[in-house]
């Protein structure tokens, strides 16, 4: 009987990144990533999947995490591209809308819309649940005394817990940010 | 059709994946005085200008975050675990091939083949093995912490997944049938059992249904079946004696295509490489349910002999009457082609004698062939017969079978 097997590598910065905790990180958001190119959005999973499988043996080989990110989303979007000319030949695509999807800006702009998404998305994740909602609903543009009617709670209460999900999310971002900022201005 | 990473564009997506991380501090109003600067730099270029007031346009999307917590990452990792593994093992036996269909193409093969027939010696190839055999009882079986047992020897054995409960294994297969019914439903372990290439396996679900994988298949299903229905998850061929029961509808889902039935028995082949996934009915009654290329869902039900064919492109599902027997001999140890395709014919002997086939010339593959033959038997018997009633001749060394096609004798 074998665990799920794990690899690490120390990074430019000094810091350890091990393949487990990346593939958590990342598979949500290069699934969602991948729909903004199929047609049969559902294929997207398997596509990312086919990565993680290449990209374990390639992991050794990086030594920083904006690189790793960047070949992440690159690899993906070939997969798609991929399968997508694969069904143009099967049943016609439309050329216009191939033509679209294949160009170096369109691939730009999804990078940042989805990564920013997934780095929020991702911060979130980590506030515990009530503090969840809050933050949410707040985001949604939802007054406090609305969120408070709308939980069943005080708006005292709900004054409280944004604090906090305001206060945990900086921390979150700011550890984001940190690793960024050593990557880029190494 | 494959794409090198460029430089440039490495550092491209670097910059706006750092780009990605300002606008993500800014949505949620974290950006300080000196990162708003930074950003204010990137408003300089042209491209990037657009990217940023779209992102902030668009604002979060609360509904788009939700669905970050819609994907079961842990069963991805646990997927793409045994993946890895499965690739390696099927790695060894014909590396050096692989690495020349995928990245030389036509000459690469034509070379390694002439290489292979002509030049090599048999003590060269000493990593391939030389003997080609029939498939045989062999799988592995996930429990839900990932790990993974052999499921090769046929020894008496009992397997203990994560929350105590016992999976029975014997020489028939795995049994799950007895399950104490005490378990927390909210966490019933999920199992997966795969066949590699030459590979097959029987196992009884816990409601007593029969399942039977063919080679290079796949199947996922709960230890023990709560709730309305219960549902599994294939990929390959499989071949299912569903237990009775009307009140809990058996479903399996093979991708694109859900299958639900009460009590029956049927076989479902949905290879990757096929383009179409077969439902082929024995007896009982079953419904398909599949998404057209509009996405909308639609529904069939479909009649003992009768045969459902969805294609995988087209997504448009065909039903025709068909001799059942034809589809399900696998599992009754028999291969029957009924004026088969040279082609179909060959992807069936690839998964279950491990071989690699090559045709010559493109027009061999459509070639057709009937016959009935054993399924536990050596190849070479079937090469023969199809040489003696068709126009082509095989050459084989090793693992590799190349299809000629034959000159005519004076």
């Amino acid at each position: 009987m074998n665990p799920i097997s794990d690899k690490t590598i120390t990074l430019d910065d000094g810091n350890v990144l091990n393949y487990n905790s990346l593939f958590k990180e990342m598979y949500a958001g290069l699934c969602l990533f991948s729909e903004r190119f199929l047609v049969i959005s559902a294929e997207g999973e398997d596509l990312v999947q086919e990565v993680f499988i290449k990209f374990w043996d390639k992991f050794e080989e990086f030594d920083s995490l904006g690189a790793i990110k960047a070949y992440l989303y690159q690899a993906t979007r070939n997969a798609c591209l991929n399968s997508i000319r694969h069904e143009k030949v099967k049943r016609k695509y439309e050329e216009e809308q191939l033509y679209q999807v294949e160009s170096e800006t369109y691939f730009l702009k999804q990078v940042v819309e989805e990564e920013t998404n997934r780095i929020i998305a991702n911060s979130i994740d980590e506030l515990p649940p009530q503090c969840r909602k809050i933050l949410q609903l707040s985001i949604q543009g939802l007054k406090n005394q609305e969120i408070a009617d709308d939980l069943g709670i005080s708006v005292n209460s709900v004054k409280t817990q944004k604090t906090i999900a305001y206060k945990t999310l900086r921390s979150k971002l700011q550890n984001v940010f940190d690793i960024v900022m050593h990557i880029l201005w190494v | 059709m494959f794409y090198y990473i460029q430089e440039e564009e490495m550092k491209k997506t670097k910059d706006h994946i750092k780009l990605a991380q300002f606008l993500a501090k800014e949505l949620v109003g974290e950006l300080s005085e000196k990162e708003k600067e930074q950003l204010t730099l990137f408003e300089q270029d042209e491209e990037k200008r657009g990217i940023i007031s779209s992102v902030r346009r668009k604002a979060i999307d609360i509904e788009r975050l939700e669905r970050y917590q819609t994907f079961n990452v842990e069963e991805a990792r646990k997927k793409v675990e045994w993946k890895i593994r499965f690739r390696k093992q099927a790695k060894k036996a014909v590396s050096l091939l692989r690495y020349a269909a995928v990245f030389a193409l036509p000459i690469a093969i034509a070379g390694y083949l002439v290489y292979v027939f002509t030049v090599m010696q048999p003590d060269m190839l000493s990593q391939v093995p030389t003997e080609i055999k029939p498939g045989e009882t062999k799988a592995q079986l996930y429990l839900s912490n990932g790990t993974s047992v052999d499921l090769e020897n046929t020894k008496q054995e009992d397997i203990k997944e994560v929350d105590g409960s016992v999976i029975k294994k014997d020489s028939a297969g795995l049994n799950y049938q007895g399950q104490v019914t005490k378990l927390d439903i909210r966490r019933i372990p999920e199992n997966i059992v795969v066949t590699p290439v030459g590979g097959e396996y029987q196992l009884i679900l816990s409601d007593g249904t029969k399942v039977w994988l063919n080679a290079l298949s796949e199947i996922r299903y709960p230890i023990q079946f709560t709730g309305n229905s219960r549902k599994v998850y294939v990929s390959g061929e499989v071949y299912f004696e569903v237990a009775k029961n009307a009140e809990r509808p058996f479903m399996v889902n093979v991708g694109d295509v859900e299958v639900k039935v009460l009590g029956t028995q049927f076989n479902i082949m949905a290879y990757a490489d096929e383009n179409n996934i077969e439902t082929t009915l024995v007896e009982g009654a079953v419904r398909l349910k599949s998404r057209d290329v509009s996405g909308k869902l639609s529904s069939v039900n479909l009649k003992p002999n009768c045969q459902a064919s969805y294609n995988r492109y087209s997504k448009i599902v065909e039903i025709k009457e068909v001799d059942v027997d034809t589809y399900v001999a696998w599992k009754n140890g028999k291969f029957i082609f009924e004026k088969d395709g040279l082609s179909n014919i060959m992807r069936k002997l690839e998964r279950w004698y491990g071989v690699k086939v090559f045709f010559e010339t493109q027009d061999l593959k459509d070639l057709r062939f009937s016959a009935r033959i054993d399924r536990y038997g050596n190849i070479e018997n079937i090469l023969k017969k199809m040489e003696q009633t068709t126009k082509v001749r095989f050459e084989v060394k090793n693992n590799i079978v190349l299809i000629k096609r034959k000159v005519s004798e004076k």
